[in-house]
């Protein structure tokens, strides 16, 4: 069988590139991408010339600052990204329709039909996709071309920024020969350790371990280590579309200040369960099993579930259910929050039943009227006044949201 | 870190090869003459689709954004080269 033709295609500091790009005074200079530098944030991205500082993504801008003083903080635009990605995606597609998006700037392309059916040495057809990224948007990416999506990726790696590496089949047990185990995709810097205890450093060292000492000491994980190691991998470019199933739906968010204000705690909580409700609703699922997660100052936290007997993609459903865990598992508050978390799972396609419960009509009936008003002027149109505690104390029924964009016709 | 605006300017625009690029605009009675289109994207809002521009007129960069249903131009953000 003749050898398959893996891309994976990797943004160079994909967020911190686009801002480079939209403003010319950036381009050249060490910059991070960050939330508002008034709160608390951290670095989302940073540019080629800030990471030569030691800069790092996820590093606290106090650090980013300690490492390079004059490094300029640009805040994130996460719209601006997704379009943009989108639309780079959609240059891929292009090329071959087994398009398997890994992340915001990183995709997988199975390109062994279209370099066979045109002809085309995969080498010009890495080089044709940089340079349609690079006309329309002014940006770089690195191109790895391997036999499967490990060897592809871990080629990607080689050479940043605007890199091109391919790496052919016969070349995979050189490439592994001195490739150490922590450039695998996978293996963090946990898993390393174990490794590095079992004296594997590198990924041939990984691959001539003897599988029974992997899977006694890592289980099941330690087959797939070990075909890592000599770098098989018969993964298939799985386009979204092949399995568009969603297991779960959820959303957390990190409050400003640590915080053992229940009404804040709790305000927030309602925002994301209508968030994650929104969505069930958009994508026609309800969820079964409500999943809570608290993460407290000291970053340790707790994830606890519940499931209830008839699944829901209501909001307010979703809190109610929320708030019990909350207070089974953590009230009172051991201390203070930095984290709230909630996600929906055991999804199952909305059942359209007419319900005989006077609640739950009523709910519904709200539930779509607010899809609407979103749908046509924005999300979070219309809001829960709760849901804005504890800048709307004890309050009860729902805010109107103007939106500079539609002011004249919310408020005329 | 840009400043946000979020005011109706009057902008000046060709349309032209599928694109719209603006030429000038009009902010606090000055006219600003755009040298360069940096970069463009889409977004939302309800059933609004916007589209954003980043500008420059060699001194700042500004983001324009056109919303395509009201075909009303905002000022969205501004920010003096170098300032980030």
């Amino acid at each position: 069988m003749s050898e398959r033709v893996i891309f994976h295609v990797d943004m160079n500091a994909f967020f911190a590139s686009v801002e480079q790009r939209c403003n010319p005074s950036l381009r050249g200079k060490p910059i991070v991408v960050c939330g508002n530098p008034k709160k608390r944030t951290v670095v989302a991205a940073c540019s080629y010339e800030a990471k030569a500082f030691g800069i790092t993504n996820g590093m606290s801008i106090f650090e980013a600052k300690a490492l390079c003083p004059h490094v300029l903080l640009v805040g994130g635009n996460p719209e601006k990204y997704v379009d943009i990605a989108q639309h780079i995606f959609a240059i891929f597609g292009e090329l071959t329709p087994q398009v398997e998006i890994f992340s915001i700037d990183e995709a997988f392309l199975d390109m062994t039909g279209t370099c066979r059916l045109l002809g085309r040495d995969p080498d010009d057809a890495a080089r044709l996709i940089k340079q349609r990224i690079r006309s329309a948007y002014g940006l770089t990416c690195s191109i790895g071309i391997g036999p499967n999506k490990l060897i592809a990726k871990v080629a990607s790696n080689l050479q940043k920024p605007d890199g091109l590496v391919r790496v052919r089949q016969a070349e995979v047990h050189a490439l592994m020969t001195r490739l150490p185990i922590e450039a695998l995709c996978g293996v963090g810097p946990k898993l390393q350790k174990h490794l590095n205890d079992l004296g594997i450093t590198t990924c041939e060292e990984l691959g001539r371990t003897a599988e029974a000492l992997l899977v006694g000491k890592f289980g099941l994980l330690g087959r797939s280590l070990k075909r890592m190691g000599q770098g098989l991998d018969d993964g298939p470019v799985a386009p979204l579309a092949a399995d568009g199933q969603a297991k779960s739906m959820g959303h957390c968010y990190t409050l400003p200040r640590d915080t053992d204000n229940e009404e804040a705690i709790f305000g927030t909580l309602l925002r994301l369960c209508e968030r994650v409700a929104r969505r069930l609703r958009a994508d026609g699922y309800q969820g079964r099993t409500i999943s809570l997660t608290i993460r407290y100052a000291d970053f340790s936290g707790v994830t606890h579930a519940r499931s209830i007997p008839h699944p829901t993609d209501n909001g307010l459903r979703l809190y109610e259910v929320a708030r019990e865990i909350f207070q089974r598992y953590c009230d009172p508050l051991s201390q203070r929050v930095r984290l709230v978390g909630v996600s929906a799972s055991q999804l199952t396609q909305h059942q359209r039943q007419a319900s005989f419960l006077e609640e739950e009509v009523r709910r519904g009936r709200i539930d779509r009227c607010v899809d609407r008003l979103a749908d046509r002027f924005g999300e979070f149109t219309l809001v829960r006044a709760s849901a804005c505690a504890p800048l709307v104390p004890k309050s009860h029924g729902f805010l109107l949201k103007a939106t500079h964009h539609h002011r004249s016709l919310v408020l005329g | 870190m840009a400043t946000a605006i979020d005011e109706p300017v009057k902008v000046g625009a060709v349309f032209e090869h599928s694109q719209v690029k603006p030429s000038w605009f009009i902010w606090g009675h000055r006219r600003y003459v755009v040298q360069e289109v940096t970069q463009r994207w889409q977004t939302k809002e309800g059933q609004a689709p916007i589209l954003h521009l980043g500008v420059s007129d060699g001194a700042s960069c500004f983001e324009l954004a056109f919303n395509q249903q009201t075909l009303i131009w905002y000022l969205a953000s501004v920010e003096a080269h170098g300032s980030a």
